[in-house]
Formats: structure tokens, sequence, C-alpha cells
């Protein structure tokens, strides 16, 4: 408006237009004070819920002021909870009003009819009345949709003093955004460690469903038919809505959660167990109560001592069940010792602690002296797995106690404090005063030496290991080139058949010029093969100096020679006929096989 | 430039140089108070007769935590003068790991004592490998051994001298063994024996590591025990003599390096 007076071609017209502006406003202001017919009134939204699903209630007073939240009648199938009062002041059409709104939780409870009757309420002198309101209740979420719990026990009957694990079982098809441990019900039972783990999805009734597992260890402390259970998870899904939001909603949905949160409560069905006390027929006298499988060991240490003095006993008991139960007996009367019990402790082998190792110390300390053999402890246990009372023990005992000096005992509880200088005694022998040295030295820490150190040891015997590895080292080379050996004849092998292969062209061909820089390669590499060295360049000095020496006969000898002087003479006149040629492969092909056959004797 | 002046510029520089040195010292002891002089301080006390005030001088010098022979010896000669023999021989005990052939040490520790207060203590076979310490010990079968093994690269390295080597060869391979021997029997010996002794006067041994457990048997101080085990500040420990074993609080005992 304004700036449609400010326009350049309505200037002529800008008074009349702001007068006009002016008297819009006037009306405007007069409309909107004009107030709305005052009301009360009920909504209930939304007005279909499934069972378990709440909705909500509200009165809405219109232009009534101040009203009080109402007390609202009792309804059956459903449960109101006051929440909260809220102010709405709305326009239309030049109306103003000014809502006062109070809001109820209606939670429902089974499938059916929720109805909320006319309600009145006074105000102004005046009575105003809602309309009556219905709400359908349907069948509610399906939670067996979402997963389900089940309790698993590992058989239906234990022994009191039994510990054993139950399991807990969540089977899921969708995953919960929260949840809190499950808790268990338990009467006449003791709860122990517990431990959670997936474990791999299962099929069930053409569902796949992944499952967590809680393995709970209890300990069943009365007889009877005991219940167990149910056991409970609570969870919090979030459900993403159907109805899709608009404007500003939509763009804070993903970063606040955006969805319809439900708490669900899965329960579990109870198990019945028959827990049984373990028979008194049979029941050994040092039986305490101890249900599963045990073994025992003893070992005693010194086992050579003075009357009077300490031994230490150690108990071992290692195998599965109830080790809460297990106590040190008392030793029997009349065995001679006396028993001071110590610590014990207790190491499991699995989570949950039903099998591990539980160890007690004690001091034994003999009362007399002589050879005493003491079969203790002796543990009883029930074995629910054989039905049986079993008793384990270890070999006796066999102590040899010399007879001891007397201490005189020191009252229990009595620690002497740090050292407290006493004053000098009157008699000092002044010829065994021993005079003081003046001067301190050198202050060293009292580490242990250095011989205890490894790498002293490592400095010590270093010559001896050093003079003995460099005995070793020809050896290892040697063996080394041994190991080498056969590869590199191999190959030398495979060259000399391709020279001899090319030499035969060569020869076939009419090339004297490549027949002998083949024929040459090829006596050359025979040569080193004779000789076991590296190819070289060898000349007719090696026929005296190595090959006859190492067996080669005369007659090839002479024909190595003559052969190695042609070749010695082609370099200056390699121009040769066929048949010379032919004639020098067989030569070669003698001489190569006279060089082959001496080193395959050698 | 007048030599007085030179001199004292000398002094001066080397009395700064030792100022950090100085600062790094005062953090491991008694502030302001130098090891050497808190056992001067001892020393005239013990001397004065105020064992009480020397022995406590002696303990902040070990407080350092370092020791030496000295300290440990005049430690035992004012436990002595106030008749606690069995400390006074702990402490010599240290001081004989330390120095084993200072004469002193030797003196006290061969010193007569009344009957009752300190145990008896018996010469065994490998006594005299108590003359060195260990270190020593090792020094004396170290040299050898490298002589021998240079001997035997010798031989390898001169053939031809192999033959005329020979005879230092053996002799100087039998004088390894022995010393490898004789240190392996010192270390044997520190490894195996008493490595504490009592420090407190009718020590208690108990019969399990609790303040409340009863006492099995007592132990005059300076007796020497071989611990076995340690467990939350006690030590199970034998008498090697009658082979009683018991539990001892940590602080009634002296440890024993093995040096």
């Amino acid at each position: 408006m304004v700036t449609l007076i400010l326009h350049p071609l309505l200037a002529p017209f800008r008074r009349i237009l702001s007068e006009a502006t002016l008297l819009v406003l006037v009306l405007c202001a007069v409309a909107v004070q004009t107030r709305a017919e005052p009301s009360f009134q009920a909504e209930l939204a939304p007005d279909s819920v499934g069972a378990g699903d709440s909705a909500t209630l509200r009165l809405v007073f219109t232009d009534l002021g101040d009203v009080e939240a109402p007390t609202l009648p009792a309804v059956t199938n459903a449960t109101i909870r006051y929440q909260g009062v809220s102010q709405q002041i709305s326009i239309v059409n030049f109306s103003r009003s000014t809502s006062l709104i109070h809001q109820y939780q209606v939670q429902t409870q089974n499938p059916g009819l929720v109805q909320i009757p006319a309600l009145s309420v006074e105000a102004g002198g005046q009575t105003y009345t809602s309309a009556p309101l219905t709400l359908r209740v349907g069948q509610g979420f399906d939670m067996s949709r979402i997963g389900f719990l089940r309790l698993m026990a590992p058989r239906p009957e234990v022994y009191v003093g039994e510990t054993f694990p139950v399991e807990i079982r969540f089977y899921y098809r969708e995953t919960p955004a929260r949840q809190a441990p499950p808790s268990l019900k338990l009467d006449g039972f003791i709860k122990g460690q517990q431990t959670v783990e997936n474990l791999p999805p299962e099929t069930i009734t053409n569902l796949l469903y992944s499952v967590v597992r809680w393995n709970i260890a209890l300990t069943a402390v009365k007889a009877g038919e005991l219940s167990l259970g149910p056991a409970e998870f609570q969870t919090l899904y979030v459900f993403q809505t159907q109805r899709r939001s608009r404007g500003m909603n939509s763009l804070f949905e993903p970063l606040f959660g955006g969805g319809e949160q439900r708490q669900l409560n899965f329960q579990s069905e109870p198990l019945t167990l028959k827990v049984l006390n373990p028979p008194s027929a049979g029941r050994p006298p040092q039986f305490a109560g101890a249900v599963g499988q045990f073994q025992l060991d003893v070992t005693a240490s010194p086992t050579n001592v003075a009357a009077g003095d300490p031994v230490t006993i150690r108990v071992d008991i290692t195998g599965r069940g109830n080790f809460d139960a297990l106590r040190l007996p008392d030793l029997p009367s009349g065995s001679g010792f006396q028993l001071y019990p110590g610590t014990n402790s207790f190491t499991p082998n699995d989570p949950l602690g039903l099998s591990g190792k539980k160890t007690f110390e004690a001091v034994i300390i003999p009362e007399s002296p002589g050879v005493h053999s003491l079969k203790w402890p002796m543990l009883a246990y029930w074995d629910p797995s054989t039905k049986a009372y079993r008793t384990d023990a270890d070999h006796p005992l066999s102590i040899h106690v010399r007879p001891g000096v007397q201490s005189q005992a020191q009252p229990v509880g009595t620690v002497p404090g740090p050292a407290e200088p006493r004053t000098p005694p009157d008699s000092v022998n002044p010829q065994l005063e021993l005079p003081l040295i003046p001067d301190l030295g050198p202050l060293v820490e009292t580490s242990p030496s250095v011989i205890t150190r490894p790498w002293f040891w490592w400095v010590l015997t270093f010559p001896v290991w050093a003079y003995g590895l460099a005995g070793l080292i020809p050896t290892w080379k040697r063996r080394c080139r041994e190991s080498r050996q056969p590869a590199t004849r191999d190959e030398a092998e495979r060259r000399l058949a391709t020279v001899i292969r090319s030499m035969r062209d060569a020869a076939g061909s009419g090339r004297p010029a490549d027949f002998f820089l083949h024929l040459n390669n090829a006596l050359q590499e025979r040569i080193a093969l004779s000789v076991g060295r590296p190819g070289g360049s060898f000349t007719v000095d090696v026929i005296q100096e190595r090959l006859i020496p190492a067996g080669l006969g005369d007659e090839e000898a002479t024909r190595l020679r003559a052969l190695l002087e042609r070749i010695a003479e082609a370099r200056f006149s390699p121009d040769s006929s066929a048949a010379e040629l032919s004639e020098l492969l067989a030569e070669a092909e003698f001489s190569l096989e006279a060089l082959g056959c001496m080193t395959r004797r050698a | 430039m007048n030599p007085l002046s030179r001199r004292k510029g000398l002094r001066l520089g080397f009395l700064l140089g030792l100022l950090p040195w100085g600062l790094l010292g005062a953090t491991n002891g008694p502030v302001g108070i130098s090891p050497e002089s808190l056992f001067q301080l001892g020393n005239r006390e013990v001397s004065a007769g105020n064992y009480t005030n020397g022995l406590t001088a002696y303990a902040k010098v070990a407080a350092v935590p370092r020791t030496s022979a000295a300290l440990e010896y005049n430690w035992g000669v004012a436990w002595s003068r106030l008749g606690e023999e069995g400390r006074a021989r702990s402490h010599w005990r240290l001081a004989e790991r330390l120095t084993p052939r200072n004469p002193l040490v030797l003196s006290a520790l061969r010193r007569p004592t009344g009957a009752g207060t300190t145990p008896v203590e018996t010469e065994d076979l490998l006594g005299w490998t108590d003359r060195l310490t260990l270190d020593e010990w090792g020094i004396l079968a170290l040299v050898p051994t490298w002589c021998w093994g240079g001997l035997l690269f010798l031989r390898r390295w001169k053939p031809a001298a192999a033959a005329a080597l020979r005879g230092y060869t053996l002799g100087l391979g039998l004088i390894t063994l022995v010393a490898l021997g004789v240190l392996g029997a010192a270390l044997a010996r520190r490894s195996l024996g008493p490595d504490a002794l009592t420090s407190t006067p009718q020590t208690p041994v108990r019969i399990s590591p609790l303040a409340e457990a009863r006492t099995a048997f007592e132990l005059p101080a300076g007796t020497p025990l071989k611990t076995r085990s340690f467990r939350e500040g006690w030590y199970l420990v034998a008498d090697p003599r009658n082979e009683r074993a018991g539990w001892v609080r940590a602080h009634h005992l002296t440890r024993l390096p093995l040096r």
C-alpha cells in the first residue's frame, strides 16, 4: 500500500489514497474488536485407534474467560489423564476470539467403543454443554509382526543348589531404536552372570527373524513346582508414518527422527520347573549342598616341618556346577593338625561361571612330631547328570613332622611397628667398639649384578659362538654352491644343445662364419662343463692342463686340438666349402661327445 | 691480568657451571643438605653418643634411594652401639654385598655377640665365593673367555701357528671353564641362598599374610632368610637352617641385592 501511494504516476491522487488507507485501517481495527459468541465444545482426535493406543481429547472454551479444567467422569475401556492447558487467539471474518483449551489423553484398553458423555460447565452464569463423543477402538497394533520373546531352560527338572543356564531369545524382524535389558521374574531362583550374543537368523513360518540371545545363570534355592518368568523385554520402535509432512516439518524430520514412536513390551511365556531336593538316602556325611561335577586336587608345602610350623595346603576344585556352595570342610577331629582357613578364589572357564576352578589356600599346623598321613579334604557332591552322590578325595598327604622348638605365641592382631630406637645399653665393651668410616664413598643403587642381565651372557659367550659360526660358514657356503650347481649345469646343457643345433643349421646351409662361431661356443661350453668352471675363453692349453689329467684320451685330445686350431685359423679365413664344413661338423660332434663322456665319467 | 683475580674468575665460572647439576641433585635428596653432609652429621652424632640422631641422619642419606658400603657399615655400627646386634648385622651384610673384602665390614661380621641375640651363621663349602662380588666374578670369567676365543680365531686365521698355540689354547680353555664354573657357583650360591635378613628384633613369622594371623614363630634380627613369594606387602620366607616357613611383613626384612 505504501509503495502504491509513493508511485510517481499517482502523485496527484496521493492525498486521496492516504486518507482511504487510513479509513480502511480504522475499519479493520473496529471490526477486529468485535467478539464472537462464547461457546464450549469437546473434540476427540483421532476418533479411531487400535487397542492400547491413545487419543487426544480437547475441551475448548471460547470467550469464556479462565475456566478450570473440569473433572471428567470415569469411562469404560479407557483411562483419561489430564495433560495441560493452552490458549489460542483467532480472528475470523473480523471476529476475534480467545479460546482456552484443556487437553486430555485417552488411553484405550480393549477393542470396542469408548463413550465420552456430554460434559457441562458453568461459566458466566450460564451452563454450556458439549456433545457426547465416541472413540472406536480396533484390534490395535500386532506385535507379532515385529518380533516375539522366548524363554528356554535346558531341562524341566533341576535340583536345589544346582546352577544351570536359561536362555531368553528375542526373534525380531525390525530392529528397535532403543531397548532395555530383559527382565526375568524369579521366585525360588538366584540370578548369576548374564551374557548376550547375536545368533544367526532363523526362518520361522516362512519368515526370516534375526535372533539375539541372553544367557543367564540361575541357581535353584528351594524345592517345588516353581514358575520361572515370564521374561519381559522393553523396546522403543520408531515407525515411519504414511502421511507425508509438508512444509518446514519435512525438512526437520530426518534431523529429529520423524516418525511414530511406539513403546513395545515383549513378554515370553513363563516356564514351570520342577525343583527337587537331592535325596536323603545315600547322602554322605560330608555333603554340604554342592551340586555338579567336580574333581579335587590337594597339594601341601612344605611336607617336612617342625612341630608347630605352618604347612600351606592348596585345594584346587575344577569342574562344573555351583562353585558358590563349595566350602572347605573342617579337619576331622584327632587329625593331629590345627586348621587356619586362608583365602579362596574362583577362576571361571566360561562367561557364566558355570565351570572353572576354585582354589582354597589354608594353613595347617602339626601338633606333634611324626609322620602324619592326612586324608583331607573329602568333597561330597550330588551329580545331577547321573543322579547319584559322589565323593572325591585326593591321595593322602604325607607330612613329616620333626620335633620343633617352642615358640612364644604373640597375641593375635599385634604387629610390630617401625623400628623404634632403644636407649643404649649400659655395658658396651669398648674393646670391641667398631670405628666409623669417615668417607661416604660412591652411592650406588642396590640393583642386581650385571651378570643377571641376559646381555652379559651374550657378551661373555660371544667368542665361543662366533668361533662356532665361523667354522660353520665354509660348510654353509659349500652346501649353497652344491645346491646351486645342478641348476647351473642343467642350464648350460640346454644352452649347449641350442648352440649345437645352430651349428648344424649353419653347416647345412653353408654359412661358414656362423658355423665357426657356433662351433667355438659349443666347445667352450662343453669344456667349461668338463672342467667344472664357468664358461670362459679356453685355449688349446686347457687340453694339456685340465682335460688330459681329467681323463681325456690321446686320440680325442689330438682331434680336439686340431679342431681348436682350425677355429683359430677361421678367424682370419672363415671361407670353407660345404664338404669341409660337413667334415668339420663330424669332427666337432666327435669331440663334443668325447668331452661329454669324460664329464659323465667324472 | 692479575693471577689472583684470574683464579677467582675461574672458580666462579666453575661454580656457575656446577649450578644446574646442583639444582638437579637437589630434587633427589633432602633440600639443601647433600648426602655427604648428612653422612658426616650422622658420624658426628654417633661419635658423640647420640645414636638415635645418627640413625636418623643415615636414614636420610639412604632415602635417595642409593647407598654405599660406608653408609651401611656406619649404620650398623650405630645400631650395634644401641645394642641392636641383629639390626646391625643386617646392615653389615648389605655392606658386605657391596664391598666383600672391606676389613672393617668383615671384622664387624665376625665380631662376637651375645648368645641368643643373633643367629649363628655357619660357613659352607662355597662361602669363599663371597670374597668377590658377582660383577667381579663376571669380569674374571669374561677375560679368559675372550682370550680363549681370540686364540681359537688365531689358530683358524694362521693354521701354521696352530701347533705352537696348542698348549696355550688348552690351558686357557681350562682356565675359562674353571672361571665359568666359579661364576656359576657364585651365582647359584647367591640365588639359591638367603636373600633377605630380618631387620627387627623378634620378627613375627605368621601362618598367613594377614595381620590377624597367628604367629608361628619369631626370629631375631639379622636372621638370613630365603624369600619364596610376595603378596601385598608380605613375603613368604623360609629359614634355610630348619626349613621353617611363614609370612613376614616387608618392612621387617632387608633384601640383599643379588650382587
